[in-house]
């Protein structure tokens, strides 16, 4: 088990090097000069290249890189020009926002899907398995800012039931303010969620032992929980995981519709306001949350899977 | 644990909005939603509104501007004079004046700030730039050379960018420091800033008037989107929202608690046309252009009929305003015939630069391109980012573009200056150049006598019309909307608001 | 399985008949694409033309889905509006799909260090959110019609190269193959002329699916102002800019959503009704 965990991270270490060298390569895609793009309206030719040096740009390249791997090993994550300060000094604060949305709508997913596939997967092929269904499947198809204008529009605008922006202050206020976009964010996986966990439930409950539970009397509802719904849990962890990383990336639009200062809204503020430094440096910050959560998702996996806890 | 202490904290501050918090029945701090997010507070190199706005809470300069915009009131400097030759001004500094941090302001500090606002090399420059010298004569006397007589200098003065910072504090520090952690002796004082969030204001307790600022606290939060905004000023999550859009004015007029404000302001919205290339060379066809613009329908479109349609480069408030001009009334058999005149020949496919997400000069250019067409003019829209096309602009790299101006002072000649001196700023980077047009400007500089220098301005809003290298739009009010139990809220003409007076009934 | 091939593969045993779901989806789209396509004779309004007399109009006979601020007919703007994120859709997954099924081939087949170096791709670019990663790539290349293509392709080929490289490597030691080899065909030719047309088809029936990830990605962009350019009736950028009238035209924001999630479904059924198809004829 710690040989595949080390294992695990041991392979996770290059492929994050490389994504460090794809997001600094980010930046090259600016079509003409950077610096000069950068400094945009009040530009002199001595700005443009102070902010040149500054940033290494008249280095060779691997040199560059070598300066910016330098700068994040040593904390130093960029400047942001826009507002005149370092991004590690803004980053902890959004990255709560972020975080509590992310997790929230999580928990709101597993919320609405686990009874649904349960009911679903009960009345297997009758009406309301069907119903439940084919309303899943709609989420999967409507874009996500989409259905957080009409949430927006219902419950903030027309029955004033929750704020329509922010992040409130204290625990209760936070979840008063990030229920809608919690919401949004979580549709879409809890219709994955549902139809995965549905049919994995079809599935345990075809095999031969739930048959020999039934034989051996006990109630519907029991075999359903004690038995089935334990075994069918397992893929759900690994869609977690997986659905974690969609709902990351999901953010930054949902963040932009529900004006909360996360991760996400920022990203796109600076990328409006041509902040590089920093559209650049969250990348890395959302890539490495990724690499995080995948890595977890690998090592919890083995507590759950009898076969390759021993192997 | 997190969550009993977010618990305990939400409970405590719930209860100390229904307590005896600041003065009896008013709420201890002021919510106010913005569209745009400040992000440098330094007085001198700044040009956003959102900055400007929020750091004239904080600073104060000699002298101000007033509400209507038309004249001045005295700020830091109780009084003031000029010598007979026009050369010499004295300021009088009020000597209770203070500091955030208890320390008396004193000329000293003045000559400083003037200085660095003089030295550096920002947007403003020309603001100061008929100074001679600055030196504090005393504590509280502050003298000003100038090297000839300049007639709008009490304008460049009251200018924002002429703030008075405190020297001891910053004269050594890094440049970003005065943003990032500004001092001022205005009647707030920052004392929190949640970048690309939130800024937390406190009253500063030094301030000079005594009994201002009303409010013991004033939250400036950025909420981007328009509904998001008005939505959280109809559920009271904020005080007031500036720039509620004109297409929702008359929904939120519905709304029996809130008080919608169509406030005079110094802005004008216009068609830059870049005159260095064909077919926008040619002014016969610019003129065309300008009699096809249909701005009693652009005043619809875009403004819900809530704005005035221009008929003068320079905002209504503006000093020498023309009243009696009409501009270009629309006329699309003039327009016609001017274009045939032009010898251009149709169609013609024209390229509006036009930042993502720019919300009116988006509306008004797609409007643009309806009413052009039947001309045989093809307008294509191309978005940038707000940068990039600031720097095309900058570069005369593009054909039309739809911005606006907003006066910072009442004296037009800094608009006058910026819009058709080439030296200055390419003439509003249209590139268009006129030698009778220079002499005017020039005129209109150095003449003290206020009738004669009426009439240089209207003879400069004559010619600006004929030579046409922008065609103006519309003079938009600011709109404002704030919940009725906020009193005492004011915006000037000139755009900032005065928080001191505001307080809200709880 | 990072994608939503596994998510939509369908529940329900397969049938021997074409499913459905499938002729229910094709119909959906071929009605969508016909819709478009005979716009000019649908409606007689101008996407484009702006009329200031009829802003905001409700939804009626006259505009069965309201008119927009600049008094534009939405429904003939969603109609037109097909064409262009159909196009954008089709287009930005033709790229992704050819470059990944060669590479996943390719990969798979050779295997040693090209397999390692496509593997090591593939790997970085799913560390990034996908989101995320186009979003980033578009900011730095600029908004266009181009730009999004570029980004889409760069981050999407992944998959595709991931489901080939599995069939391949699953059948490449099969006796055809190793006979093949034996009669001395050029390993370009096995690969491109053999291996690759069998291991297709999981590919393209993820292929469905993934349309709809990019029409909801094209959107995404469009509401974020970094996509097709005003005024082309995109329907993300509608969406944007009716937006701002939630509060007097709901309908303008509203209804592009709508047929967003239509041409989604379609698309989706399209997909679940294909691996269907495959099942059966594996079996």
């Amino acid at each position: 088990m710690l040989r595949y965990a080390l294992g695990r991270i041991g392979q996770t270490v290059p492929i994050a090097l490389l994504v460090t060298v794809l997001i600094f390569l980010l930046i090259k895609l600016v079509p003409g000069d950077p610096a000069s793009a950068i400094l945009g309206d009040r530009a002199t030719d001595a700005s443009v290249a102070a902010l040149r040096h500054q940033w290494g740009l008249d280095r060779p390249i691997w040199q560059q890189y070598a300066v910016y791997m330098r700068n994040l090993a040593t904390g130093n994550l960029g400047q942001s020009l826009r507002y005149q300060s370092p991004v590690a000094d803004m980053l902890p604060a959004r990255t709560a926002v972020t975080f509590f949305l992310v997790v929230y709508s999580l928990v709101l997913s597993v919320v609405i899907a686990v009874p649904l596939a349960l009911v679903a997967a009960a009345y297997r092929d009758r009406w309301p398995d069907q119903v439940i269904r084919a309303s899943m499947a709609l989420p999967l198809a409507a874009p996500a800012f989409w259905v957080g204008i009409l949430l927006l529009i219902v419950f903030s605008l027309k029955l004033r039931l929750f704020p329509a922006d922010g992040y409130g202050a204290g625990f209760g206020d936070h979840v008063r303010h990030l229920f809608l976009p919690a919401l949004t964010l979580s549709y879409a996986f809890a219709s994955v969620l549902c139809r995965n966990l549905r049919s994995s439930l079809v599935d345990v409950l075809q095999t031969a032992y739930v048959d020999f539970a039934r034989a051996k009397g006990l109630r519907r509802r029991v075999v359903l929980f004690r038995h089935v719904f334990r075994a069918a849990l397992l893929p759900a962890v690994t869609l977690i995981g997986v659905r974690l990383t969609y709902a990351i990336g999901g953010s930054v639009v949902i963040e932009t519709v529900f004006a909360i200062p996360g991760l996400g809204s920022w990203m796109v503020d600076s990328i409006l306001a041509r902040d590089y430094v920093v559209v650049q440096t969250l990348t890395l910050m959302f890539a490495l949350g990724t690499m995080l959560i995948n890595l977890a998702t690998d090592l919890i996996y083995p507590l759950f899977d009898p076969r390759l806890r021993m192997g | 644990m997190r969550a009993v202490i977010s618990f305990v904290v939400a409970v405590g501050l719930a209860l100390s909005l229904f307590g005896p918090a600041g003065a009896a029945g008013y709420k201890t701090a002021v919510r106010f939603g913005v569209n745009r997010a400040a992000d440098n507070l330094d007085p001198v190199t700044q040009d956003a509104n959102p900055n400007i706005w929020a750091f004239m809470q904080i600073y104060q300069q000699l002298v101000r501007v007033n509400v209507k915009g038309d004249g001045f009131v005295p700020d830091l400097a109780q009084r003031w004079a000029v010598s007979p030759d026009g050369k010499t001004w004295t300021f009088y500094l009020r000597p209770d004046a203070k500091w955030s941090t208890g320390d008396p302001v004193t000329a000293a500090d003045a000559a400083w700030s003037l200085q660095r606002a003089h030295d550096l090399d920002g947007p403003w420059k020309w603001a100061l730039e008929a100074v001679q010298s600055i030196a504090a004569k005393d504590d509280h006397t502050l003298v000003i050379t100038l090297k000839e007589p300049w007639a709008p200098f009490l304008s460049d003065v009251s200018l924002f960018s002429n703030s008075i910072l405190p020297a001891k504090i910053f004269r050594d520090a890094k440049p970003e420091d005065i943003s990032n952690k500004p001092v001022g002796s205005g009647p707030f004082m920052m004392t929190e800033w949640r970048k690309g969030d939130e800024i937390v204001m406190k009253a500063n307790p030094y301030y000079f008037e005594k009994g201002r600022p009303r409010t013991s606290e004033l939250h400036i939060r950025y909420i981007p989107d328009d509904n998001n905004r008005m939505i959280a000023l109809q559920s009271g999550d904020v005080d007031g929202i500036d720039y509620p859009p004109f297409s929702q004015i008359s929904v939120l007029r519905r709304d029996p608690r809130l008080d919608v404000q169509l406030n005079p302001s110094t802005a004008v919205s216009h068609v830059m046309l870049n005159v260095t290339q064909a077919p926008l060379n040619n002014v016969k066809f610019r003129q065309a252009l300008a009699y096809a613009t249909d701005r009693a329908a652009i005043n619809k479109g875009v403004c819900y009929g809530f704005c005035v349609p221009a008929t003068s480069f320079m905002p209504l408030t503006t000093l020498y305003f023309n009243k009696g001009l009409k501009g270009y009334t629309y006329d699309m058999d003039k327009a016609k015939a001017l274009l045939k005149e032009s010898g251009v020949s149709t169609p013609v496919t024209l390229n509006a630069m036009l930042w993502a997400g720019a919300g009116d000069p988006q509306t008004a250019t797609t409007l643009l391109k309806g009413m052009w067409a039947p001309l045989g003019v093809t307008l294509n829209l191309a978005p940038l980012d707000r940068a990039a096309a600031t720097q095309r602009m900058r570069a005369l790299d593009y054909q039309v573009y739809v911005s606006g101006w907003t006066n910072d002072v009442p004296d037009p000649s800094e608009l006058a200056n910026y819009e058709f001196d080439y030296v200055t700023a390419k003439s509003y980077h249209t590139g268009y150049h006129s030698a009778p047009m220079d002499k005017l400007l020039a005129a209109g500089m150095s003449e003290m006598d206020p009738g004669k220098r009426r009439q240089i301005y209207y003879q400069i809003q004559d010619l600006a019309i004929r030579d046409a290298p922008l065609i103006w739009l519309y003079y938009a009010p600011y709109t404002i909307a704030i919940n009725r139990k906020m009193h005492g809220f004011v915006q000037m003409a000139t755009g900032p608001w005065l928080f001191k007076d505001v307080a809200v009934e709880q | 399985m990072t994608t939503l091939a596994g998510e939509l593969a369908p529940p329900r045993a397969a049938r021997t008949r074409v499913p459905t779901g499938l002729a229910a989806g094709a119909t959906m789209l071929l009605a969508l694409l016909g819709a478009s396509a005979l716009a000019p004779v649908l409606t007689s309004y101008d996407p484009y033309a702006q009329n200031l007399n009829a802003m905001l109009l409700p939804p009626s006979a006259a505009h069965w889905f309201g008119t927009d601020n600049y008094g534009r007919d939405v429904f003939t703007r969603v109609l037109y509006g097909a064409a262009i994120d159909l196009r954008i859709a089709v287009l930005a997954v033709v790229f992704p799909f050819v470059f990944g099924a060669v590479a996943g081939a390719v990969a798979g087949y050779l295997g040693g260090w090209v397999d390692a170096a496509v593997m090591r791709a593939v790997d970085v670019i799913t560390a990034v959110p996908f989101m995320v990663l186009v979003i980033a790539i578009v900011a730095f290349l600029g908004p266009g019609e181009l730009n999004i293509l570029v980004a889409i392709g760069v981050v999407d080929w992944i998959v595709f190269a991931r489901l080939v490289r599995g069939e391949v490597l699953r059948d490449k030691h099969l006796e055809y193959v190793t006979a093949l080899r034996a009669l001395g065909f050029s390993r370009a030719r096995i690969v491109l002329r053999h291996l690759l047309p069998n291991a297709l088809p999981p590919a393209a029936v993820f292929l469905a699916s993934d349309i709809v990830l990019v029409i909801l990605t094209t959107s995404a962009l469009g509401f974020l102002g970094l996509g097709v350019r005003p005024p082309a009736p995109e329907w993300g950028l509608m969406i944007s800019e009716g937006r701002a009238f939630i509060y007097t035209g709901w309908w303008a924001a509203a209804m592009p959503g709508f047929a967003c999630m239509y041409a989604g479904i379609a698309f989706i059924l399209v997909g679940d009704g294909l691996a269907d198809l495959l099942r059966v004829r594996g079996q």
